[in-house]
């Protein structure tokens, strides 16, 4: 029910051409399948008290007898929603609205309390660009360890190290220790490394903009490409205009809830209600 | 299946040769330090309990250093895994992987410098007419695996503990700095009082420590020595199994 009908024609080519892709070679198959998912954040990440802290509000304690309790803080309510392969989906949402978790979620760093998240083939969550990098280690081990973090084998990072050196315009410093690097050529390298990735789902928090303009347009054609050789993707971000041009669906989720599942344009229409 | 544990291995090596090349990063002498770290540690023990203590035990040098070095691999291997899963929070929390990879990492990096430090045990050891014999070859991987898996249960209960209660790590460098004087290391376990000798014979490393000396210095089988370090070993890594399961599934909550 949910994604079915939620192509938006009008809005790129590239939807339309990569919705053709998907025609030919998968049937509809469901790449993400999210079943009534609820995540609270344990008790003991909240309320951690050190002997300090005990003997400090003893005194309070003592004369309140109330107890305050930090109440447990629910991340994500009953949840559920699917994607075929093929799809794009945009995740929208204000600041703590539960985004975040859901990535994490998706990319299997935390797990949910209740529900169940089936996942068909390999993942590659974009998180954070560059995770595990190491300041004084060189762009070349960098690439490595950060490549094998992200699922790739050795011998598929000797391959494409080239490649990915090359896309991230940083050929001429392979053997400098990224400390040296500016804060945006970490991102192109952290950016490259993590969409050499052959994964067949791509989850994307909110790095889409990274580096100067050059290197954005280099990453929007290179999305499009993996999308158009099949890959899923799930992007959350706070640019419309990305979102409706090249997703193919979107979710609204705020205070933990999703409001709203459906077209690009309807889920930018009701977020810019709430806002207001 | 075997694919995706591989993959852990080569991980595992790329974490651990991470840690060992920028852990004397900026440093001149680099990774002399490895060696002359516990060289001066020794020197100062052989001055101590030679001089002052007045032990007398023939080739104390040779004696000593057999029984310090795979010391120092135990403590800073458990020492440093303590802060392994919290060492890496920015890859816990962002990637999805093994992460039992992490302690299992320090025990490998500090391994390597164990084995460097080895090295120069023999070397000192040609010095004073002691060689390798064949025995080695069977005996010392024994050795190896028994301690790394020894440290692994610890470092799996610690390092994921630690998460939880950040004072494990002062609990457990305390713990390490006094059970150096109960595990015969600047002694022989034969010298030890009565009223205490229940209590080092039943310290895990003591086992350990006896069996690296009986293959190095007498060219004797250690596997009688490893009972207590093997029953140890399997009780942590059991419970380490399950704790380190546990907690693990909200590493990225508690970090």
């Amino acid at each position: 029910m949910y994604f079915n009908v939620c192509y938006n024609f009008e809005c790129s080519d590239l939807i339309i051409s990569n919705y053709r892709g998907c025609e030919m070679d998968c049937d509809n198959q469901v790449v993400i399948n999210v079943k009534d998912v609820t995540k609270d954040f344990p008790l003991i990440a909240t309320n951690r008290e050190s002997l300090k802290s005990t003997l400090l509000n003893m005194p309070k304690k003592l004369f309140n007898k109330k107890m305050n309790f930090i109440p447990k803080h629910s991340g994500l309510k009953n949840i559920s929603f699917s994607l075929k392969k093929g799809e794009t989906l945009g995740i929208v949402g204000r600041n703590g609205s539960g985004k975040s978790t859901l990535a994490k979620l998706l990319a299997g760093v935390t797990y949910p309390t209740t529900g169940k998240i089936e996942i068909d083939g390999r993942v590659a969550g974009l998180l954070e660009l560059g995770a595990g990098f190491h300041p004084e280690l060189s762009a070349k081990q960098n690439i490595f360890l950060n490549g094998m973090l992200l699922g790739l084998t050795r011998k598929e990072i000797e391959l494409k190290v080239d490649e990915i050196l090359s896309f991230a315009n940083l050929e001429d410093r392979v053997n400098q220790p990224i400390r040296t690097f500016s804060s945006g050529m970490q991102m192109r390298l952290g950016y490259s490394v993590a969409t050499h990735v052959e994964a067949d789902l791509l989850i994307i928090d909110e790095a889409l903009a990274v580096g100067d303009e050059e290197f954005q347009i280099k990453c929007k054609a290179h999305l499009n490409k993996l999308r158009d050789i099949g890959t899923t993707m799930v992007v959350i971000t706070h640019d419309m205009s990305f979102i409706e041009k090249h997703c193919s669906t979107a979710l609204l989720i705020d205070h933990g809830s999703l409001i709203l599942n459906g077209t690009p344009n309807e889920v930018i229409s009701k977020y810019k209600n709430l806002i207001e | 299946m075997f694919k995706k544990y591989q993959h852990d291995f080569s991980l595992l090596w790329m974490i651990a040769k991470r840690d060992l090349v920028t852990r004397y990063n900026n440093t001149y002498l680099g990774f002399f330090w490895t060696l002359l770290q516990p060289l001066f540690l020794g020197g100062t023990y052989y001055y101590v309990f030679k001089y002052i203590s007045k032990i007398e035990i023939p080739n104390f040098f040779i004696f000593l250093l057999a029984g310090l070095f795979p010391w120092v691999w135990l403590q800073s291997g458990i020492a440093q895994s303590c802060g392994s899963v919290i060492g890496n929070t920015g890859i816990v929390k962002k990637v999805k992987f093994n992460r039992s990879i992490l302690p299992m990492a320090t025990i490998v990096q500090t391994g390597v410098h164990f084995l460097l430090c080895f090295l120069i045990l023999v070397i000192f050891m040609l010095f004073n007419g002691y060689f390798p014999r064949l025995n080695w070859v069977i005996y010392i991987p024994v050795l190896l695996v028994q301690q790394f898996l020894l440290m692994l249960g610890i470092s799996f209960i610690v390092s994921s503990a630690n998460v939880i209660y950040r004072d494990l790590d002062y609990i457990i460098t305390t713990m390490l700095s006094i059970l150096f004087f109960f595990t015969p290391i600047g002694y022989s376990i034969e010298n030890v009082p009565e009223s205490i000798e229940k209590f080092v014979s039943l310290n895990p490393f003591t086992g350990l420590i006896e069996g690296w000396r009986s293959i190095i210095l007498f060219n004797e089988s250690p596997v009688p020595y490893l009972l207590i370090p093997f029953l140890f070993s399997l009780l942590f890594l059991l419970i380490g199994y399950f704790i380190y399961n546990k907690i693990q599934k909200d590493f990225s909550e508690l970090l």
